[in-house]
């Protein structure tokens, strides 16, 4: 072992954090070294010196202090979230989901107790498909008319037709008669 | 928050000595599922340490329980962060920690002189006064100092690592946890933060 590792390792050997192996080592080193022993004795007496120092406590109130700034911090996390604003006691979050909770369970009761609801509903549908019957039926009175119209245009031509051929059954005499 | 039994069990456990013996780690699980007592135990338990812990950063007593207020204000309203594959101690020193860290840089930031400071030195001399033995408080108040100011001197890294371990005797794996490096570097830190203590305070011996 030389001076760099003998003084890598005083730390650790003062707190015992060495390994059998290595301590040996280190003691073998110490021996023969009184200058070793003079560093290692110095750097102890410089901890026990911290050691002896004396501890800070916390104040007597310290407990009644901490509970008094809980209070204070939750009331202003709340202030901070909420701004301080109350609706009916509710803060504004819950004041809304309570809102929408009122209105949700209204329209509810509103269709369980009004049936007329379900009357609405079949009447509307019952209208609709009338409508659409109505149209339907126009349609088909447009299509008939037309029909109509188209048969008589025919007929009148086939009468002009037969206007048109020339009787000659008094002309025509046949020899027998 | 139970507000009112809060209160009245936290009165009667600060004036009786607490029969407690679970461990940190079972209290924070009791805290957890709702027990406000177990919060308290662990306040009891953790408020001097924390002090002690912090003003070695801060050099001012006052601000000191201002942050260790602060760190148990933030268990209790963080607790269900903390999860038992750490032990409680790292993680209340590391909150407590971070704090400082921030209150330090605040105060780079500012740069001001705290009422609470100047009323420090004043109670201290006041009670060397009133000592019968001046002389020997006199010398024993020098040496604090002068190991105060060595303490401070050092780099921060070397200065976390050597509160930790040699006045709060914590062992080299929990200040791992807390500085969150390696175990060996932390060996190396404590052992050159010592090694530079030794040559500075060299006169004291």
């Amino acid at each position: 072992m030389n001076r760099y590792q003998f003084e890598d390792l005083i730390s650790e050997y003062i707190d015992n954090q060495l390994p059998l192996q290595k301590r040996k080592e280190f003691e073998l080193y110490l021996n023969g070294n009184p200058d070793a022993i003079a560093k290692i004795q110095s750097v102890q007496s410089i901890l026990y010196k911290i050691k002896r120092l004396p501890k800070k406590k916390a104040n007597l109130r310290f407990n009644e202090k901490l509970m008094d700034r809980l209070k204070l911090d939750s009331s202003h996390n709340k202030r901070r979230l909420y701004g301080g604003k109350l609706f009916f006691g509710f803060t504004p979050i819950n004041a809304t989901l309570m809102a929408g909770l009122l209105v949700a369970f209204i329209i509810i009761i509103v269709n369980i107790v009004n049936p007329s609801g379900e009357l609405e509903i079949m009447q509307k549908q019952f209208y609709t498909n009338e409508t659409a019957y109505k149209k339907q039926n126009t349609e088909n009175l447009k299509l008939e008319n037309v029909n109509d119209t188209l048969n008589n245009i025919v007929n009148s031509k086939s009468d002009s037709i037969k206007k048109n051929k020339k009787d000659y059954s008094e002309k025509i005499k046949f020899v027998n008669d | 928050m139970k507000q009112n039994s809060f209160n009245l069990s936290m009165m009667s456990l600060d004036k009786q000595t607490s029969q407690f013996i679970y461990t940190d780690e079972e209290l924070i699980g009791l805290f957890q599922s709702g027990d406000e007592n177990a919060y308290i135990e662990l306040v009891n338990r953790y408020k001097d340490r924390l002090t002690n812990f912090v003003y070695q950063f801060l050099g001012d007593i006052e601000q000191a329980q201002d942050v260790v207020q602060e760190t148990m204000i933030k268990l209790y309203h963080k607790k269900h962060y903390y999860r038992e594959i750490a032990k409680f101690s790292t993680w209340i020193y590391t909150i407590a920690r971070n704090l400082a860290n921030t209150e330090l840089r605040n105060r780079k930031r500012k740069k001001t002189v705290y009422l609470s400071q100047m009323s420090r030195k004043e109670q201290d001399y006041e009670i060397t006064a009133v000592q019968p033995n001046v002389d020997q408080n006199i010398e024993n108040e020098f040496i604090r100092k002068r190991i105060y100011a060595s303490i401070h001197k050092l780099d921060e890294h070397f200065k976390t690592v050597i509160i930790l371990r040699d006045l709060e005797e914590l062992s080299y794996e929990d200040i791992s946890d807390i500085v969150g490096v390696p175990l060996g570097t932390v060996k190396s830190r404590i052992n050159r933060a010592r090694l530079q203590l030794q040559a500075d305070l060299q006169d004291l011996i």
